[in-house]
């Protein structure tokens, strides 16, 4: 269970977040959308303890702020929105990075199955720094799908958080990055993903979460978040959404002239 | 499709296979370099001498002389040094995320010299009680000190939330340096006459004057760094995504750099304490060991001592014969060999790094 109380961020002076309220059940796939600058990011980093907030924001019941590094890292991953790499490790060496300690020894096949999920195993001795921006965000994905590979581990979920993850991907990629997730959501893991895209995010998430200039506007399912007046005010431009005939929640967010 | 086995053989595990068996040849190396080492020097005692004191077991009182109070030591101190070096050299690397980063280039080598000197021309300065507690590891603590304030200082100086800003780093090194040299300037003019004996290899930085005195009051700072650096491997290859991505990985990296900085400051200050500053094999080292193995610290620290050490040696066995039967500075040979790798970094790296 992730849970946000009343969470405010302030960088240096200007507050970058207000009052966020927001709880994730294990199971889930919770999208985090908004325009630019709502403070997604933010609310990303908060609760991943990258930085530091007024309010408290729990995983699996542990207080994030107070937390161990280590401690952490057995609960969650974390996909940044961008990687670069200091060195020219191997797309592999990166990926074996995902592993702690006591995975290396059992689990040795763990960093090639992640490689073959997001469909990049041939690129196994490939050098990161080469690679394009898509591929290297579906070979961060690969290793923070190493780093909590079983989605529910001794009774507890486990937790993906990812920085839009499907940004600098093409459109079978993005289907592929977001089934994977939806996956490790229905295998009783849960699923945190900053989203650009409203329309994969009602496809794939359970929750939506809207956030407009640093206050969350709107929370719950997609049909509830996605209406024509909540993503207008959000976005500032009217906006139109239309279901598919064929699938009640797959709504096509469409901007109106005027 | 490739099926896992053969990935594994192409890729990363190929990688580690060939960065063990770099080890196993790089001791083999430095076995080599060490009997040729002991074999070399202005007194005529050669290797043939030694194979035939090892056959007969026996060796001339003379002989005996030379190689345990000279040849020896100086073999120790130089393997000693030398891996120092190219440890903390690898180590500042993590920790900066850069290869460019080295403690004799960014100033951390002057910082420590800087507190040797001090120590040499102050020291008597200092409160009898004070000088007899450290007995002869007053240069070393203060040499040692002198590299941790400047690594702190650079640190601070050169990152900002967790990146490390190349152009920052190499500047502050250079006003870094140029302080440290300006002081040691001052400190130089005060000197007395027997203390700027003391002082004048530091300018160049030599295994001269090897003795088991340096290699006891230097080991003690050196050899708990190259045997405890593995353990900072695996904080080291994650801190290379960047210090967020480090933590979320489990890594306690407010511990990891403290400990990596000290490690550094600890290794280099000891290095420049006895045998003053001697350059490039803390940046040279590593890379060529990135090229040919990879950036993997599990190997490259436990490579880069063996490979630090057999080089100092082949550099100084150079020093001591070059212009026999005087010796040259081994701090002119190490900047003539590894000013132009350095600057063949800087041409490979050209684009990269964001200048």
């Amino acid at each position: 269970m992730l849970i946000v109380e009343d969470v405010s961020v302030a960088l240096g002076r200007r507050p970058v977040l207000r009052d966020v309220s927001l709880t994730a059940r294990p199971g889930t796939l919770t999208a985090i959308v908004g325009p630019n600058g709502s403070g997604k990011t933010t609310l990303m980093r908060a609760m991943t303890g990258e930085v530091a907030c007024q309010g408290k924001i729990s995983l699996n019941g542990l207080d994030v702020a107070r937390a161990k590094a280590w401690q952490l890292a057995g609960i969650r991953a974390v996909m940044a929105q961008e990687t670069q790499l200091a060195f020219p490790f191997t797309v592999l060496e990166v990926i074996q990075l995902g592993l702690s300690m006591g995975q290396h020894a059992e689990n040795r096949d763990l960093p090639q199955r992640a490689l073959a999920e997001v469909d990049l195993l041939q690129y196994a001795s490939r050098n990161y720094q080469d690679l394009s921006g898509g591929e290297r965000q579906r070979v961060q994905l690969a290793r923070a799908l190493v780093q909590v590979w079983n989605p529910v581990a001794d009774g507890a979920a486990r937790w993906l958080f990812l920085d839009e993850p499907v940004a600098s991907l093409d459109l079978g990629h993005q289907l592929q990055v977001m089934r994977l997730a939806r996956r490790f959501a229905d295998a009783g893991g849960g699923v945190i993903a900053v989203m650009h895209d409203l329309n994969l995010s009602a496809m794939f998430a359970d929750r939506l979460a809207l956030l407009s200039k640093g206050s969350l506007v709107a929370a719950g399912t997609p049909e509830a978040v996605l209406t024509d007046a909540q993503l207008s005010s959000a976005y500032g431009c009217p906006i139109r959404t239309n279901a598919l005939p064929a699938s009640g929640t797959w709504l096509l967010p469409q901007a109106v002239a005027g | 499709m490739v099926s896992l086995g053969m990935v594994r053989v192409m890729a990363g595990d190929d990688r580690e296979a060939r960065a063990a068996l770099m080890t196993k040849l790089l001791i083999v190396l430095l076995l080599a370099v060490s009997v040729l080492s002991l074999g070399t020097g202005a007194a005529g005692l050669s290797l043939l001498d030694l194979g035939d004191a090892v056959i007969q077991r026996q060796l001339s009182q003379r002989d005996q002389v030379i190689l345990w109070n000279i040849r020896l030591p100086r073999l120790a101190m130089g393997m000693l040094i030398g891996a120092a070096l190219a440890v903390s050299g690898a180590l500042m690397q993590g920790l900066f995320r850069n290869p460019l980063a080295d403690p004799g280039i960014v100033g951390v080598g002057a910082g420590a010299g800087l507190g040797a000197v001090m120590a040499i021309v102050l020291g008597g300065l200092l409160p009898a009680g004070i000088a007899v507690h450290f007995g002869g590891q007053l240069v070393p603590v203060a040499a040692f000190v002198g590299g941790w304030v400047t690594t702190l200082l650079l640190y601070r100086v050169a990152t900002r939330g967790g990146q490390t800003s190349v152009a920052t780093m190499l500047l502050a090194g250079i006003a870094l340096g140029a302080l440290g040299g300006a002081v040691i300037g001052v400190l130089v003019y005060l000197a007395d006459d027997r203390q700027l004996r003391d002082l004048t290899f530091w300018g160049m930085g030599s295994l001269a004057g090897a003795g088991w005195g340096k290699i006891a009051s230097a080991a003690p700072f050196i050899l708990p760094v190259l045997l405890l650096s593995p353990l900072m491997a695996r904080g080291l290859n994650a801190l290379a995504l960047g210090e967020a991505q480090a933590a979320h990985l489990g890594i306690e990296i407010e511990r990891l750099k403290r400990l990596t900085i000290l490690a550094v400051a600890a290794a280099t200050g000891a290095s420049v304490a006895v045998s003053g500053g001697i350059g490039f094999i803390g940046i040279v080292v590593p890379h060529l060991l990135r090229i040919s193995t990879g950036p993997n610290h599990r190997y490259l620290l436990i490579n880069a001592a063996l490979l630090g050490a057999s080089l100092l040696l082949a550099a100084d066995m150079i020093a001591r014969t070059i212009v026999a039967p005087a010796e040259l500075p081994i701090g002119i040979v190490t900047a003539l060999l590894g000013a132009p790798v350095f600057l063949w970094i800087l041409i490979r790296r050209q684009g990269l790094m964001g200048l």
